[in-house]
């Protein structure tokens, strides 16, 4: 049978007597306890009996079987293992001895010496009670404890209290490659701040009936606030007046233009349906009464501060048109995004509808406007 | 204090990071913090620079309406940035483009207390009138680029980024040029003898920028034709050279 060395659970070299340390668990390879010579094709005689003697002085003349695998030079019977710890004796007083000269080593979790003493002491306590002057009791381990001291001596004198040290290093896992959670992740910009402003979710295009009717009363009541703007030119009535007045123009175009462009675009075989028809009225009054919500202190501002009424007309048309605009622009875009699927020609004809509808509404808005508000010069 | 430092040198140096974390509303409270007294501190010199072409009280009060124009001018500004953004695709909370639009204009009050040194400089050189208007409403712009930087990154990449950034421009201009207008003046010639906090209401700043628009093409017209319901207008008072920054027509 091939016999490799087994010299790395050897203790070095321990001084003093002792008996063999040969601690080859296989006992065929082993020719001075194995009875039964037949099957033992090492020859070699080993001569070394006495620790004192150097075990790596083996004179095996069998080089076939007898094949020292330990290349690396370490002791370790292996070409790559690195050195092991030295505190597999044969008795535990070798064992002390031996380890207490060893060179000292800090520790370090998880480390090739360290899983070498786990490996020890888990042998030690998986194996069975040695008998009495068998080859095994000397070969079992003593301790993995670090050897300094006065617990192995006292574990000395008391062999069957003595345990071992019960550390079990975890297994190496090589750590995952870090990933964000999902909602850490940053999206684009308009995903982003959709999901988590409040602006964002009243232009959002996901609701029922009742959710889009919700956001289309919001988008009015923030345009109101855009009147009460103008309306503080002249305080008292006027304040309820603009009020009316500005959002009324977004609901004629949105109640008198949209269902025609649903009708013209239904002639031309547009796929546009009455709930998405909805949905873009919806969005449109919300972003234009989120605009003029915004710029409604800017044109308080102005209109209260300007000296002439032409400068406050000026300041509040501007903030009629520049909201006016950006609602008629949500509402085209969420049009023209439900035509998607449409053929080429249903489309030309299409964006030839939504201009005109553009045209139409920006005419019928400032005509409502002109009409009820006083300070862009109606009623 | 060193926070603030830290917070002031992040304004200054990295301003992509601060409107990140602008946006993330991250650590706002020593951010917003910081910004604040930049814009205060940065205003206040500056204004007491410009006030001291004339000195005495006048360096008192253009210091004041200096921090005081650039704050309403945000507050004025601040939910206009927010609905335009969102209705240009880009909405962000409120509380985000607030803090944005402080650590933008603690970034221009920065850029104020840096240019002041050379403001007063040319001051005590002996720099005109309109020279000297002139030089500051050169180092107004350019704080108020420096603002721009934070504003811009703060939008992000993107469709409309330019559109909103332009939008962002023009309502802080109409802002800002209207708050400067009521608490003019700021610049004062030497030998006035009399120097209110602020001007009676008189005029606004569309029709200063339209009368001085036709003046700059050489229209010189009565200043009653913006404001035909204006009393009969002084000799003289038809054009408004430098806008805010004058002292008004004398």
């Amino acid at each position: 049978m091939p016999r490799t060395s087994t010299s790395y659970l050897v203790a070095g070299p321990a001084p003093g007597p002792g008996p063999d340390t040969n601690t080859d668990p296989d006992p065929d390879t082993d020719p001075d306890t194995d009875p039964d010579p037949d099957t033992d094709t090492d020859t070699d005689t080993d001569p070394d009996t006495d620790p004192d003697t150097d075990p790596d002085t083996d004179t095996d003349p069998d080089p076939d079987t007898d094949t020292d695998t330990d290349t690396d030079g370490d002791g370790d019977g292996h070409p790559d293992r690195p050195p092991r710890h030295r505190f597999a004796t044969s008795s535990p007083r070798a064992f002390l001895v031996s380890a207490t000269r060893a060179p000292r080593r800090p520790f370090r979790l998880g480390s090739e010496g360290d899983t070498s003493m786990t490996e020890v002491a888990r042998r030690w306590v998986s194996a069975e009670p040695p008998r009495e002057g068998s080859a095994d009791e000397a070969s079992t381990p003593t301790s993995c404890k670090d050897p300094t001291a006065e617990s192995s001596a006292s574990a000395l004198e008391h062999p069957a209290t003595f345990e071992p040290a019960t550390f079990e290093p975890a297994p190496f896992e090589p750590p995952a490659p870090f990933e964000p959670p999902a909602a850490l992740e940053r999206p684009a910009v308009l995903e982003l701040s959709s999901s988590l402003t409040w602006a964002g979710e009243l232009l959002s295009e996901e609701g029922d009936a009742r959710a889009l009717a919700r956001r289309a009363g919001v988008g009015l009541a923030l345009a109101c606030a855009y009147g009460l703007a103008l309306g503080a030119r002249e305080g008292g009535a006027s304040l309820v007046v603009h009020a009316l007045g500005v959002p009324a123009a977004l609901v004629a175009v949105a109640l008198v233009g949209l269902p025609s462009l649903c009708i013209v675009l239904a002639l031309f075989g547009a796929p546009l349906s009455l709930g998405r028809a909805s949905l873009a009225a919806t969005r449109g009054l919300a972003s234009a009464g989120l605009v003029l919500a915004g710029l409604a202190p800017l044109a308080a501002f102005y209109v209260v501060t300007s000296e002439s009424p032409t400068a406050a007309a000026l300041a509040a048309s501007l903030g009629l048109v520049v909201g006016g605009a950006l609602g008629l622009r949500h509402l085209v875009l969420t049009l023209r995004d439900a035509l998607e699927e449409a053929g080429p020609a249903v489309r030309a004809w299409a964006t030839l509808c939504q201009i005109g509808f553009g045209v139409f509404a920006v005419l019928l808005g400032w005509r409502v406007w002109g009409a009820m508000l006083p300070l862009v010069g109606g009623a | 204090m060193a926070p603030i430092a830290d917070e002031l040198a992040t304004i200054l140096r990295d301003p992509a990071g601060a409107a990140r974390r602008c946006l993330d509303e991250d650590r706002l409270r020593s951010l917003t913090l910081a910004a604040l007294l930049a814009l205060a501190f940065g205003a206040v010199v500056f204004g007491a620079v410009v006030g001291s072409y004339r000195g005495g009280i006048q360096l008192l009060f253009a210091g004041v309406k200096f921090p005081l124009s650039m704050v309403a001018a945000l507050v004025l500004s601040v939910p206009a940035f927010h609905g335009v953004a969102a209705a240009l695709g880009r909405p962000v909370s409120l509380r985000a483009m607030i803090t944005l639009a402080l650590v933008a204009a603690g970034r221009a009050g920065l850029a104020l207390l840096a240019f002041a040194p050379v403001l007063w400089l040319a001051m005590d050189l002996g720099v005109g009138y309109h020279g000297a208007a002139l030089a500051a409403v050169l180092a107004y712009a350019l704080a108020g680029v420096a603002a721009l930087g934070v504003l811009l990154r703060g939008l992000r990449a993107g469709r409309h980024r330019i559109t909103t950034g332009l939008a962002f421009v023009a309502i802080f201009l109409a802002a800002s040029g209207q708050t400067s207008w009521i608490l003019r003046p700021y610049l004062v010639r030497p030998q006035s003898a009399e120097v209110p906090f602020v001007r009676s209401l008189e005029g606004d700043f569309l029709g200063a920028t339209a009368v001085s628009l036709r003046s700059s093409l050489g229209i010189y017209g009565r200043r009653d034709a913006w404001h035909d319901d204006a009393a009969p207008a002084r000799e003289g008072a038809g054009v408004v050279p430098l806008g805010p920054w004058s002292g008004g027509p004398r």
